[in-house]
């Protein structure tokens, strides 16, 4: 229950706007500290930068030289976030190689030594190793791919993890101790009092277009790049939370195609990486000013190209390899008229917007995956003073969702009869929580059957996310599952798991179908930035096959928003056709 | 003089066969794989997603298809399919071994689980239960659990293993009486693409189980394109076209007719055709039968689509030729939107005749025309027939068209 302020006793203490890391890990901080929250996600979990960034939470030791205490926090951070989300880390270990062309090869290799001397003094704070300084033999011995001429390089140690998985275990959290979750609703206001104060929002269900009003004592607007137009929505002047946005893209190949990161020089002179990630390689990535729509950002062929010719030139085979997607988010940097994007400060802060007459409503902008939970702390300690409670936050000691204990994988999947390795995606996704999804085998041995055999993804996995998880379409079981992201494109299991979540919410069999098709037009259309010679083949016959099993290869086609004639999608759109057809007949 | 007819899918073949029809002499050149093998086993000439193509079959078509020997026979209105995705879709004809509801209007369909993962009856027969065909139609799919003891293998084996298990008269037979007495006995089954690789096995578990049942849509590569593989290699057994097996590289015009040059499966060395041609008929496919190729990236300079095969043509897409340079980074797929994979193609006239009189195409390789298995029947037997006119206005004394 709320607390009761001069007199006011609203639905909940503190209304958390956006689902992303920032947005989950202060509903989850409230909610450990006994204030009773709702939270309001307009698109999806994870849904912007939360879900579409490297992937990594790195010390960053490339602000070690201007931001020195971003490395340190970052790292320090990292450090809390393996603490209590052990299962959701991988190690990523990275070279950088310096080769002989670039001018002064040797000093440079020197100096890079000394400078990860320093760096090396944060790694104990995140449990990474200690950097070395590698021969050109010992480079290619390393890495057999690494191309070029090289007077040797250095390694050093950072972390990968799954953001959208972070971003669901804070909720999860939060969820299970009374937190509101409101997924794919939209905030449509922030409601005022009459001397300014804040006193709750207006909101509309997207998928159900009902709306409603909850109360609180604050705000907070955790909205990342959407934060400027969230702002407004309380009558602020969007300058008041003011980021400058930085399109970050990546494009993800179909295996893993080297051991260890490489980091590598692209033609400007930044920094970019070919990663080993989860099941599969990715290359990264792009840091450019944004001003396109936000709900929809979508990496360009030239944006692709960039990063390709980048790593091609240290690791040839990316040539070769195949791309099956490509990701694309934007960060909300801290504003600052001048700096070119890469240059820009990773610090984060809130503003507390009493000092533009909205009592109550907070903005965070800036910051970073590895330090979420340190922002999002501090975030907390200002709502807790604002409303008496003195409760410390507790964040970085207990474990998050699935993170209480570790389960071995292998016996994991022997005990329920899965495969190997359908057990070891599961429990990195779910940690001791997989515990909970194979227990569903046991009621119903057919949960067993792998829906997305690319990742692979158990049915008893999709049902799993549906109930707990908020996954409400074919997309969002993508988004926390990978469900979908693999070499098929979809085509194997899309439409099954459009027919389990129709199903699960008690909707139509085509209300499946439609969700199925939206989902894979997405990622087509995602994709083709990034498509080469061999993949139009397989893109091709993805088309065919559609056509083929629903008649809607226009469906994919058409640009998003387009849903045709009947404004009901392609699905809608067979049937109409075939009722027409009957007409005429009968 | 011979024709030599390029690609050996549903417009390859019907040209063939129609060319042979004519009295003419035929050299068929394919390589093994393209898009028919994995068609789903509905043949149709326009996408279907609007109201069903209206149009019979013309007795060409009728009579290709027969001389295959993989469909069924078609019907006045056409039929009706069930797909794996859950819709019901209209088709003009379709492989044999498919089951056509049309002919089940107001019943009862069984759908048959035998608890194979990655098929959920359950789940497809409410898809098609509440599809406009089914709810117009007063037809109902149901759930049929089955599990025969004695056929284990039903739970285990992929798609297109247990289709090939059918090709056992003795296994399909065992199936035919399993599912004989299923459920009421008298309801027609709906399966999965289980229903054997070979055109023929579909009957023995159909004389055996004495009700109707067939299969739903086969996915990409599966049973369909096995059973249109296997009618195409029983039909050329016949002895009657000459058949090289390879991929055509070019196409040279002599005095003497078309040089062909091949680099045949199996050998390592090109070889020239001792024949010379005097029309010949591209039916090599679109993208994704390999016929057309996008070109991408470095060093790939020129156009940013190109022909498998080097031949005197010019591609198109959108009613306009394809000019687009590929710069220095290739070209920008993004830029032409997904749908150019499928639009660009080959620039024919109404006869099929491509840039040069003695040059034809058909089927996927033709630009601004549905990219459909009937579609390509039709444009294989009408390149067949612009050849002939070409012979026949240019020799008098050749054989007419029959």
């Amino acid at each position: 229950m709320a607390i009761e302020l001069s007199g006011v006793r609203p639905d909940v203490d503190v209304i958390v706007i956006g689902g992303g890391v920032n947005g989950s890990g202060v509903a989850r901080d409230c909610t450990q500290r006994g204030l009773s929250v709702a939270l309001f996600e307009r698109n999806d979990i994870a849904f912007g930068a939360s879900g579409n960034n490297s992937g990594m939470i790195h010390g960053g030791p490339r602000y070690l030289t201007y931001d020195p205490d971003v490395t340190y926090t970052s790292c320090l951070d990292s450090g809390h976030i393996q603490r209590i989300a052990p299962h959701l880390l991988f190690r990523i270990p990275f070279l950088m190689p310096v080769h002989k062309e670039r001018r002064g090869a040797k000093l440079a290799l020197t100096l890079l030594d000394a400078f990860f001397d320093l760096y090396d003094k944060y790694q104990p704070l995140k449990h990474g190793k200690r950097h070395a300084c590698l021969t050109a033999e010992e480079l290619q011995e390393l890495e057999p791919g690494l191309a070029g001429n090289t007077v040797g390089g250095i390694s050093f140690d950072e972390w990968g993890i799954d953001g959208v998985r972070l971003c669901v275990g804070n909720l999860v959290d939060a969820a299970e101790a009374g937190a509101e979750v409101h997924v794919n609703a939209t905030v449509t206001e922030i409601l005022r009092r009459e001397d300014g104060k804040v006193r709750g929002v207006r909101f509309r269900d997207l998928l159900t277009g009902e709306s409603g009003i909850r109360t609180s004592h604050v705000v907070v607007n955790a909205t990342g790049a959407w934060a400027p137009l969230t702002a407004a929505l309380g009558g602020l002047v969007p300058e008041q939370a003011r980021i400058r946005p930085g399109k970050g893209i990546h494009v993800y190949f179909d295996r893993r195609l080297s051991n260890y990161a490489i980091a590598v020089r692209a033609i400007d002179g930044r920094q970019v990486f070919l990663e080993p990630w989860q099941n599969m390689s990715v290359i990264g990535t792009t840091d450019t000013d944004y001003y396109g729509d936000l709900d929809d950002v979508v990496a360009t062929t030239a944006e692709v190209r960039y990063l390709v010719q980048a790593v091609a030139r240290v690791f040839p085979a990316i040539r070769d390899a195949r791309a099956i997607g490509t990701w694309a988010g934007v960060r909300p940097t801290l504003y600052d008229w001048g700096p070119d994007p890469d240059g820009l400060s990773r610090e984060h802060e809130v503003i507390d917007h009493s000092a533009h007459g909205v009592p109550g409503l907070y903005s965070m902008i800036g910051g970073k995956l590895a330090s979420y939970r340190l922002f999002a702390e501090e975030m907390t300690d200002q709502v807790a003073r604002q409303l008496g409670v003195t409760v410390r936050s507790r964040t970085h000691i207990t474990a998050l969702p699935g993170g209480e204990e570790l389960v071995d994988p292998l016996a994991l999947a022997e005990d329920a009869g899965i495969e190997a390795i359908a057990g070891a995606r599961l429990e990195y996704r779910h940690g001791a929580r997989s515990l909970r999804v194979v227990e569903r085998l046991a009621r119903d041995p057919r949960e067993a059957a792998v829906i997305c055999p690319c990742e692979p993804v158990l049915e008893a996995e999709v049902r799993y996310v549906v109930k707990h998880e908020w996954a409400k379409t074919v997309d969002g079981v993508s988004r926390r599952t990978r469900l979908g992201l693999g070499s098929c494109g979809g085509m194997r299991c899309a439409m099954r798991c459009g027919a389990i979540v129709a199903e699960m919410t008690g909707r139509s069999p085509l209300d499946g179908q439609r969700m199925a098709l939206d989902f894979m037009e997405t990622t087509a259309r995602r994709r083709l930035a990034a498509v080469g010679p061999i993949q139009a083949r397989q893109e091709a016959l993805l088309l065919a096959s559609m056509r083929a099993q629903v008649g809607s290869v226009r469906g994919i086609e058409r640009p998003s928003g387009d849903l045709g004639p009947t404004g009901l999608g392609p699905a809608v759109a067979v049937a109409e056709g075939e009722a027409l057809a009957e007409g005429a007949g009968e | 003089m011979s024709v030599l007819v390029v690609g050996g899918g549903f417009a390859g073949l019907a040209a063939a066969w129609a060319l042979e029809r004519r009295g003419r002499e035929v050299t068929l050149c394919f390589r093994t794989d393209g898009a028919s093998l994995l068609y789903s086993g509905a043949l149709d000439r326009t996408d279907w997603a609007g109201p069903p193509d209206p149009r019979p079959l013309s007795r060409d078509a009728e009579a290709f298809l027969a001389a295959l020997g993989a469909f069924a026979e078609p019907t006045v209105s056409g039929g009706r399919l069930a797909t794996g995705a859950g819709v019901v879709r209209p088709a003009r004809c379709h492989d044999r071994a498919l089951l056509d509801l049309e002919p089940l209007r107001g019943r009862r369909i069984d759908v048959v689980d035998f608890r194979r993962p990655g098929w959920d009856a359950a789940a497809l027969a409410r898809a098609w239960s509440v599809s406009n065909w089914a709810r117009v139609t007063r037809s109902e799919f149901r759930p049929l659990q089955l599990r025969p003891a004695e056929l284990t293998v039903l739970q285990r084996l992929e798609d297109n293993e247990l289709a090939a298990c059918c090709d056992d008269p003795a296994w399909a037979g065992a199936l035919g009486d399993a599912l004989r007495g299923a459920g009421d006995s008298e309801s027609p089954l709906l399966l999965g693409p289980w229903l054997g690789l070979v055109p023929g096995s579909v009957e023995r578990v159909r004389e055996r189980a004495r009700r109707p049942l067939g299969e739903t849509l086969s996915g990409p590569g599966g049973a369909a394109g096995f059973r249109f593989e296997a009618a195409r290699e029983a039909w050329l057994s016949r002895g009657d076209i000459r058949v090289e097996r390879g991929e055509v590289l070019s196409l040279r015009r002599l005095e003497s007719g078309v040089e062909a040059r091949l680099k045949a499966d199996g050998e390592n060395q090109e070889r020239t055709l001792p024949r010379r041609f005097s029309e010949v008929i591209l039916a090599v496919g679109g993208v994704t039968g390999g016929g057309i190729q996008f070109l991408s990236g470095p060093g790939q300079r020129g156009r940013s689509f190109s022909l498998s095969v080097d031949a005197p043509v010019q591609l198109r897409l959108n009613g306009r030729e394809v000019a687009l340079e590929s710069g220095a980074l290739g070209a920008d797929l993004q830029s032409l939107g997904l749908g150019a994979l499928n639009d660009v193609g080959l620039f024919v006239d109404e006869r099929q005749q491509a840039s040069a009189p003695d040059l034809f195409a058909a089927g996927d390789v033709v630009a601004d025309r549905p990219r459909t298995a009937l579609e390509a029947v039709y444009a294989g037997i009408a390149a067949a027939r612009g050849a002939c006119r070409v012979a026949a206005s240019e020799s008098p004394q050749s054989t007419r068209p029959a």
